[in-house]
């Protein structure tokens, strides 16, 4: 770069609101400066052209903050320093005496004090004092720029004599006071720089460590003429406001911030013990300040000082005293819990919430509400206490009294969430409160706490039921406010129920669930907000039910018995729901229908349990969900929304009420036919969940006998058949119905409840007519699965859900009377046929999940010759090739052969596959890479050496194989030791552990043999290895032993503190 | 548990009331008593918009230990949830859940909560804690969907 004025075209082009095409070049050109050792004098330079443009000048002061970070050298420091200093000084002279273009060359000036301010950090950083070059020390930016700017004769040349004199001087408080009140401007600087140095500190903190001598520094230097500087200009600010409390002076806006930042830095490091910066005579005044209004209700500066307060309460509430705090408090809500009123200060409270109100500043309420609401919280505790306990005595009018203003506060009259936030903020309040009455001792309580509680909370629900109404919802969506106050009121009547639920505790059904129960009975909806009332009440009831077992609650049950309402009023919720669903009645009605739907339904699911003691309810409520059903289509994601939740209250109430509902077998049998339909709207989950609900209550008709049972079924399944058959080419409807094939059969399953008080001749003659199965339903469904299969056989879902449904009688430990109950020779004859035909990676994982399944009904009727047979057929038959190549059907295998070992090892042990391929082919699979293999190769291992299940002759059979065995077994596990991942270690310890323990004497000499072949060049290694595993033997220290020798295997560092 | 756990635990439920992200929820479990169990909590996690698990909030049970914050607590689905990084018992394999990896005490219930609901759709196949789900999303993409949605409808919103 030629010159000077080179360097300021490019700068003035950098900035050019058009820049030039080539301003990444300019850009590089001009930083490469600014990093050079010419970069000081071009900062120099540039911030002595008086006459430049800002852009210009502010260029200068960046250069010199690229110099610092570029220079960590000492002496370089102290140059920087100086000259940022000086510059500094000279332009806060210049904005001082108001030169020309002086306020825009205030952020040419924050710059120079954001750099004078890293330069303070990094001086009373503790290496470069203790670095041999460091001979200054600079503890008071702020006295030393008071000192410059105030200087009369400043000029570079003679600033190092003027700076070593300033340096290290402290300006006492009364001269300070008149520098900053010898100009506006000169005061509006030095809270700037206050500002700029505290906050450039916070910043500085998150990113350095071993700060604590420069906190130690600015506790006793900046802290002291800071906080001079702020409260003489908050007194100034008071006494104006006193005078003339409308009028806000300019400066105001630089104290509050300058105060704000001093905040935000002490609550920082008051965590890192620095001795206690206390600022009470700041928070004094600007309590004063936050208090002052006119008669024309201006307030100036409440809105600034709530914020900070609300910053401090929310986040480091201590930092003001108690007395403070008890001067808050009697602002805030009127009375002191334990003192005397502040009724002037209240007055304003009031106030300044009217003038609020009034101009709808809502966005202000809410910092005040979060301000006031965290106040509340710090001492929640001290509230439960008073309130409730004998520990303090109080004067019993002022607690009524407090009370009732937090009542007030909760039951603001505005809109929660849209225009006001206290009643959402207070939730937190109350629950903390009523967490703390739940935890107190109750030898302490006073003798007319309970109904003192009882009260208070009873008031508190009967606040919040209005304020959760949807009506609110639909208010905030009609005012068209984006989505997230939706949201927020979704969050609010959320934590309202979290409420509503620690209050029962203090309630109890009698208080609380029963009264709402009675509410929901009386009520005759004729109006929209009725019909919201209704909701919010059902919303808060389902959760207080949800736990409650209602066989056990007779009262419950008499309050429900004595509203006889109640249900319709619920029902209507579903019903309403339904019929506003559509896209044409808007967003907002769709919103609000799904929650009345989903309140509505899940409400009756929780209550299915006693509706189905009456059947005339029962009755009804069925009709409303199968005709709202008859509503759903669909159509959109509302709609599909809505469905799901009457398919699931239907589902559980037919579950519950399938006995009390069996009159209904026809006409659901008959919506259960056409739902099968493929030109059925409804859901492919409503089908099965239906066909479910059809299961349910065709199981229930075994007291009736199976004939019965199989009259339905057949019906059933011949509607499915014939819709198969129908449609065999669309897929996904032909899948649909196998899974509700798959659904039938899993509700038709006997639980063991009615199993184990079933007469054991209806079970005997069940099972009977099962296995004669006059309707041939197991012929039929096998039949219809070979047709599907046909088809998509080579398609996972289809043989996945043929599986699932050939083994549904497997499936249960104790398996009662099924329609499905295959015999062994069906399975087994399905799984082969399916084995020949089948792509081995698509289908053999669900083969091979009935085929274990198969074996482990069928166990004690099967050898070790048919055992020989299937594993020859489904592993080492067509498919051999295929499974030795993927790891994840090797894995198949191992675990089928794991799986038979643990059910009955005799099969696998004395078959001929054991000795010719299992044994030999799972020794070299242990060398797998594939995590999960590895897992079940190791499994597989540890069964064969330890396993319980093995009967004297196959101990005595399989001990002889692993001692032949062996030293390939040890060598094989070893070498894949070597070659694991540290996650796959665990896998290894675990088979080497039971190996150790089950045979030490010959896997110590194996261990012996292979570990010097395989690990030569750590001998040491290898003998610790073998000596920490037998000290440890069988224990899961072992594990400790196998990672450590595979760290040293690997070069890695030993883990400190290892056990020995 | 330690009182640096209880002061941790009581700043992380003031923290969550105060500020939480849309949708989730966590709480505090009650002891039989009915008092607060601060080392267990009940949670939601929302499947995130825009995704297979977009219908459901799922929910966990976080346990944390007496040595929280130093040690990360446990985070667990119901046994047998259908997630590539969930093991069969529930727990969730998360590195800013382990005490050797990311976990360090300055983590918040909110970015654990958000770190969950970011895993249910960006599971890390190299870090595999069930086989059915794990393999279905390595190697049948279309199975793993259908199971994720089938799940969602489970938990639904």
């Amino acid at each position: 770069m030629d010159g000077l004025h080179q360097a300021v075209n490019l700068i003035e082009s950098l900035y050019s609101p058009q820049p030039p095409s080539n301003v990444n070049e300019i850009q590089q050109q001009l930083q490469a400066v600014q990093r050079s050792d010419h970069g000081l004098e071009l900062g120099y330079q540039l911030l002595s052209q008086d006459a430049a443009s800002t852009n210009v000048q502010y260029f200068g002061a960046l250069t010199l903050a690229v110099q610092f970070h570029t220079n960590n050298s000492t002496d370089r420091l102290l140059d920087l320093l100086k000259m940022n200093l000086f510059h500094l000084a000279r332009r806060s002279q210049l904005f001082i005496s108001k030169s020309p273009h002086y306020e825009s060359r205030i952020i040419v000036i924050k710059k120079l004090m954001s750099n004078a301010a890293q330069i303070f950090f990094r001086m009373n950083n503790l290496d470069v004092l203790t670095s041999p070059s460091s001979s200054h020390e600079w503890n008071n930016p702020l006295d030393t720029f008071c000192a410059l700017v105030s200087h009369s004769e400043l000029s570079w040349e003679n600033f190092d004599e003027i700076f070593g004199h300033v340096e290290s001087q402290t300006i006492p408080y009364d001269r300070l006071i008149q520098l900053i009140s010898s100009s506006q401007e000169f005061n509006t600087l030095a809270l700037l720089f206050s500002e700029v140095i505290v906050e450039d500190l916070v910043k500085h903190q998150s990113v350095k460590v071993g700060t604590s001598r420069l906190h130690g520094v600015v506790h006793e230097h900046l802290y002291i003429s800071s906080i001079s500087i702020i409260n003489y200009n908050l007194q100034q600010l008071v006494v104006a406001s006193r005078n003339n409390s409308a009028e806000r002076p300019p400066v105001a806006d630089n104290v509050l911030q300058c105060v704000a930042a001093w905040v935000n830095y002490t609550m920082m490091v008051r965590t890192k013990s620095h001795g206690h910066m206390d600022l009470s005579e700041t928070f004094e005044l600007l309590i004063q300040l936050m208090c002052s209004y006119d008669s024309a209700h201006n307030f100036p500066y409440s809105e600034n000082v709530v914020a900070i307060l609300g910053d401090i309460f929310g986040n480091d509430p201590t930092m003001l005293n108690y007395e403070l705090r008890s001067t808050v408090e009697g602002i805030f809500l009127g009375v002191q819990k334990s003192g005397t009123n502040n009724a002037a200060g209240h007055e304003w409270m009031l106030q300044y919430m009217n003038h609020l109100v009034v101009n709808e500043m809502h966005e202000e309420l809410k910092e005040l509400a979060l301000c006031i609401v965290d106040f509340l919280q710090i001492s929640n505790l001290d509230v439960c206490n008073k309130l409730f306990t004998t520990i303090s005595n109080n004067d019993p009018h002022n607690l009524d009294q407090y009370i009732k203003v937090l009542l007030q506060m909760t039951n603001f009259t505005l809109v929660p969430v849209l225009e006001e936030f206290f009643s959402v903020r207070m939730v937190d309040f109350w629950l903390d409160l009523c967490d703390g009455y739940n935890n107190l001792v109750r030898e302490t309580l006073k003798p007319d706490t309970p109904a003192l509680a009882t009260n208070l909370f009873s008031q508190v629900v009967q606040i919040y039921l209005p304020k959760i109404q949807l009506s609110v919802k639909q208010r905030i969506c009609q005012e068209g406010e984006d989505e997230t106050l939706v949201h927020e009121f979704d969050d609010f009547r959320n934590a309202v129920l979290d409420l509503i639920e620690s209050m029962w505790a203090v309630l109890g059904n009698e208080k609380l669930t029963d009264i709402l129960i009675v509410s929901i009975g009386q009520l005759t909806p004729t109006s929209e907000d009725e019909l919201f009332q209704i909701e919010a009440m059902s919303f808060c009831l389902e959760k207080l039910l949800v736990d409650m077992n209602l066989n056990e609650s007779p009262v419950v049950c008499g309050t429900l018995d004595a509203n006889q309402a109640f249900i319709d009023n619920v029902l209507l919720l579903i019903q309403t729901g339904c019929q506003q669903k559509s896209a044409a009645n808007g967003k907002e009605a769709q919103l609000l229908s799904c929650d009345l739907v989903k309140t509505g339904s899940s409400l009756m699911a929780t209550i299915a349990n006693y509706i189905k003691n009456d059947d005339k309810r029962l009755g009804t409520c069925m009709d409303v969900l199968f005709k709202s059903l008859e509503l759903c289509a669909n159509a959109d994601a509302t709609d599909s929304k809505i469905e799901l939740f009457i398919t699931r209250c239907i589902t559980k109430m037919c579950e519950v009420s399938r006995k009390e509902l069996s009159s209904y077998l026809p006409t659901v049998l008959a919506i259960q036919e056409s739902m099968m339909q493929q030109r059925s709207n409804v859901s492919d989950y409503t089908k099965q969940k239906f066909t479910c609900c059809v299961g349910y209550f065709i199981q229930d008709c075994i007291r009736e006998g199976p004939e019965k049972q199989a009259h339905y079924l057949a019906k059933v399944i011949g509607a499915i058949r014939d819709e198969i058959l129908n449609s065999a080419n669309n897929r996904d409807h032909v899948l649909c119905l196998l899974l509700c094939i798959s659904e039938l059969a899993s509700a038709l399953v006997v639980s063991p409840d009615v199993l184990e008080d079933a007469p054991s001749t209806q079970l005997a003659h069940s099972d009977e007519y099962w296995a004669t199965d006059p309707y041939q339903l197991r012929s039929t469904t096998l039949d219809l699965m070979e047709s599907v299969l046909t088809q998509y056989g080579n398609d996972a879902e289809f043989v996945e859900r043929s599986c699932l449904i050939m083994g549904s009688h497997l499936a249960t430990a104790e398996p009662g009377p099924h329609f499905l109950a295959y015999s062994m020779q069906e399975l087994i004859g399905f799984l082969l046929k399916r084995n020949e035909a089948c792509e081995p990676t698509v289908a053999l994982p669900y083969l091979v999940y009935l085929l274990e399944l198969v074996v482990h009904r069928y166990a004690s009727a099967l050898a070790a010759t048919d055992f020989d047979y299937l594993f020859g057929e489904f592993f080492l038959g067509i498919h051999r090739g295929a499974i030795a190549s993927d790891p994840d059907l090797t894995q198949l295998m191992i675990t089928f052969v794991s799986s038979v070992l643990e059910t009955r090892p005799a099969l696998v042990v004395h078959g001929n596959h054991w000795t010719s391929f299992i044994l030999p082919d799972f020794v070299r699979a242990l060398g797998v890479k594939e995590r999960f293999t590895i897992a079940a190769v190791t499994k597989f291992w540890t069964k064969v050496v330890n396993n319980k299940r093995f009967s004297r002759a196959d101990e005595v059979t399989v001990r002889a194989q692993v001692c032949e065995l062996g030293p390939q077994l040890i060598a094989h596990t070893v070498q894949a030791i070597l070659h694991a991942q540290r996650s796959d270690l665990a896998c290894y310890s675990d088979f080497l552990r039971a190996l150790v323990a089950r045979y030490p004497l010959q896997s110590r000499q194996w261990l012996v043999q292979a570990l010097p072949e395989l690990a030569a060049h750590q001998l040491q290694a290898n003998q610790v290895f073998v000596e920490k595993l037998f000290v440890t033997r069988g224990s899961r220290a072992a594990s400790n032993a196998v990672l450590e020798w595979w760290m040293a295997c690997n070069g890695l560092p030993p883990l400190t503190g290892a056990s020995t | 548990m330690s009182s640096l756990c209880l002061q941790r635990l009581q700043e992380e439920r003031k923290k969550w009331r105060k500020d939480h992200p849309f949708g989730f929820f966590a709480k505090p479990c009650k002891k039989p008593d009915g008092t607060m169990n601060l080392q267990k909590w009940e949670a939601g996690i929302p499947g995130r918009d825009g995704t297979l698990w977009k219908d459901g909030v799922f929910p966990v049970t976080i346990e944390y230990p007496d040595d929280y914050p130093s040690k990360p607590p446990k985070v667990k689905f119901p046994a047998g949830f259908y997630h590539p990084n969930i093991y069969p018992s529930g727990t969730v394999c998360l590195s800013i859940l382990n005490e050797d990896q990311d976990w360090r005490p300055a983590i918040t219930l909110k970015q654990i909560a958000l770190g969950i609901q970011d895993l249910l759709d960006s599971p890390n196949p190299d870090s595999p804690a069930q086989e059915p789900a794990w393999r279905a999303f390595s190697k049948n993409k279309k199975e793993y969907e259908r199971n994720v949605i089938e799940q969602a409808k489970k938990y639904t919103k």
